[in-house]
């Protein structure tokens, strides 16, 4: 990444929720405290799962994901580890809580657009699924799809989400996802020229906007099941000055008429989600793109591609104490399998490098990873 | 410098206040603090994981009171107020020497106060039994 793309990639957009002095020290407080725990604290847990899973012989054993963090439990230190490890989730959220409530008139302000561009839409007898309700996702208090009628839990969501990833993916833009699914589709299928293309499970539109700005003709749709967030996405795209359409609705069974669309994509959709729901989800894009249209998934690595029995049991971990329902499920499944059988033909399965802006992107899409943030996983097809 | 600093105390407080008088609280809802979704750590006591969980957050509460310290030095060289190295040069005369250390006292009686308790408990139970 050179020097200009970082800066570009930091500049962040009107609508980000701005700290104070004190606040801005609290979220770095935070993002500084996760990196200690990544690298001078995990590094050594890492070290004693290997050496536990030697014990037990773990290569051997049916589930050894299961044993080893069985065994994992016993031990005091990583029992500690753990729980500063959640509680640094917990400061995450209680920092960007506080400085979104202080905030929360000019938010609002900000958040009435006068002429805008896009549209948002909320549904009020909308229900989410199951999955966004059981559990609140990476323990965001109130969860995804909260709404008391303002824009406020996008705007947690939102500072939260770029905290969260340590600026690894675009900074305040929080985009590099967006970007990396757009690389990928002009990558392999030049020949597309989208009219109207959709981004399921949408969150605050930090991967839309991308697909906005790559066609700016297009008309660009974002659907995502939280009202405050849709809110706020809209007024997010609107100072970023690109048009789109949000929507509250699943992503599993949309308003939207059969093959209405060139191009339905999703990011790090389907592991927030449940089994039943990435059938549904796939068969969403499938139903709703014009023939020759073209499905793109893009997930965090899968769990096959794990080389450390440790790395397993670290997704194993997130989903259960970070909230992450469908980790493991999402993360070992065959999605060439899957694709096909939701109708799709010349399935695409592999990692696409992260590209910072899609179309400068060198575009590299090849079988392997290069590991997490330097590209993502995606699964892509033609109806 | 400490008038200067009471100043800068004040202007924060007025700003603070403003702040507060301009946003309100929360305007529309309310944003939550606990998540829904709290999977019990196995084998590990509650007693524990908040403790752990305060920890985190007065270092959370250090850092940003270190943070705001050095931004207040920082201002008081820009404007003149303090020499640079004024603060490491400084050596407190007899008196403040005596308020800084009665002050430290009071910080290590307040924060190891349960450890001091527990061990005059145990000893306490000791020559109970003894006599």
């Amino acid at each position: 990444m050179s020097q200009g793309q970082t800066g570009v990639a930091s500049i962040g957009h009107p609508m980000i929720a701005q700290p104070t002095h004190d606040e801005l020290s609290e979220q770095l407080f935070v993002r500084d405290l996760k990196i200690h725990l990544m690298t001078a604290i995990e590094p050594t847990q890492r070290k004693i799962a290997e050496d536990v899973a030697a014990d037990f012989g773990g290569t051997t054993s049916n589930d050894p994901v299961t044993e080893l963090r069985q065994k994992m439990f016993e031990s005091e230190s990583f029992r500690s580890y753990m729980a500063v490890k959640r509680e640094s989730q917990r400061q995450l959220w209680s920092a960007i809580g506080s400085s979104v409530g202080r905030q929360a008139a000019s938010l609002t302000a900000l958040g009435t657009i006068a002429e805008p561009l896009g549209s948002v839409t909320v549904d009020e007898a909308f229900v989410a699924p199951h999955y966004i309700t059981d559990a609140d996702i990476h323990l965001m208090p109130g969860g995804n799809a909260l709404d008391d009628g303002s824009v406020l839990q996008g705007a947690v969501m939102d500072r939260g989400g770029a905290v969260y990833m340590l600026g690894r993916n675009g900074g305040m833009l929080n985009d590099l996802r967006g970007q990396t699914a757009m690389a990928h589709l002009l990558g392999l299928y030049p020949d597309v020229e989208p009219v109207r293309i959709l981004d399921l499970g949408c969150g605050v539109g930090s991967s839309t906007v991308p697909a906005a700005q790559c066609f700016p003709s297009a008309e660009v749709h974002g659907v995502d099941v939280g009202a405050s967030m849709m809110r706020y996405a809209h007024a997010r795209a609107e100072h970023l000055g690109v048009a789109v359409h949000f929507s509250q609705q699943s992503a599993e069974r949309t308003n939207f008429a059969d093959g209405s669309f060139d191009v339905v994509y999703s990011c790090v959709l389907l592991h927030e989600t449940s089994q039943a729901a990435v059938g549904n989800i796939l068969a969403e894009s499938r139903r709703l793109l014009r023939p020759g249209g073209v499905a793109i998934h893009l997930e965090v690595p899968l769990m096959n591609d794990f080389t450390a029995l440790w790395d397993e049991l670290s997704a194993v971990l997130e989903s259960e104490f970070n909230n992450e329902p469908y980790w493991r499920g999402a993360l070992s499944s065959d999605y060439a399998t899957l694709m096909r059988a939701a109708g799709f033909k010349d399935v695409q399965v592999g990692y696409q490098s992260t590209a910072v802006v899609a179309r400068d992107a060198a575009k590299v899409f090849k079988p392997e990873s290069d590991g997490v943030f330097r590209s993502w996983f995606v699964t892509s097809g033609r109806a | 410098m400490s008038s200067a600093c009471v100043h800068l105390l004040a202007s924060r407080q007025a700003k603070h206040a403003g702040t507060q008088a301009d946003e309100g609280t929360l305007a529309v809802g309310s944003i939550p603090r606990t998540p829904k979704g709290l999977a019990p750590i196995p084998g590990q006591r509650d007693a524990d994981e908040q403790t752990l969980s305060m920890i985190v957050a007065l270092t959370s509460e250090v850092t940003v009171i270190r943070a705001r310290l050095d931004t207040c030095e920082r201002l008081l060289v820009e404007n003149g107020v303090l020499d640079e190295g004024a603060i490491e040069g400084f050596t407190p005369d007899a008196g403040a020497q005596a308020e800084r250390d009665l002050l430290r006292k009071r910080t290590l009686e307040k924060v190891f106060r349960t450890l001091q308790e527990s061990g005059e408990a145990e000893l306490a139970a000791r020559k109970a039994q003894a006599e």
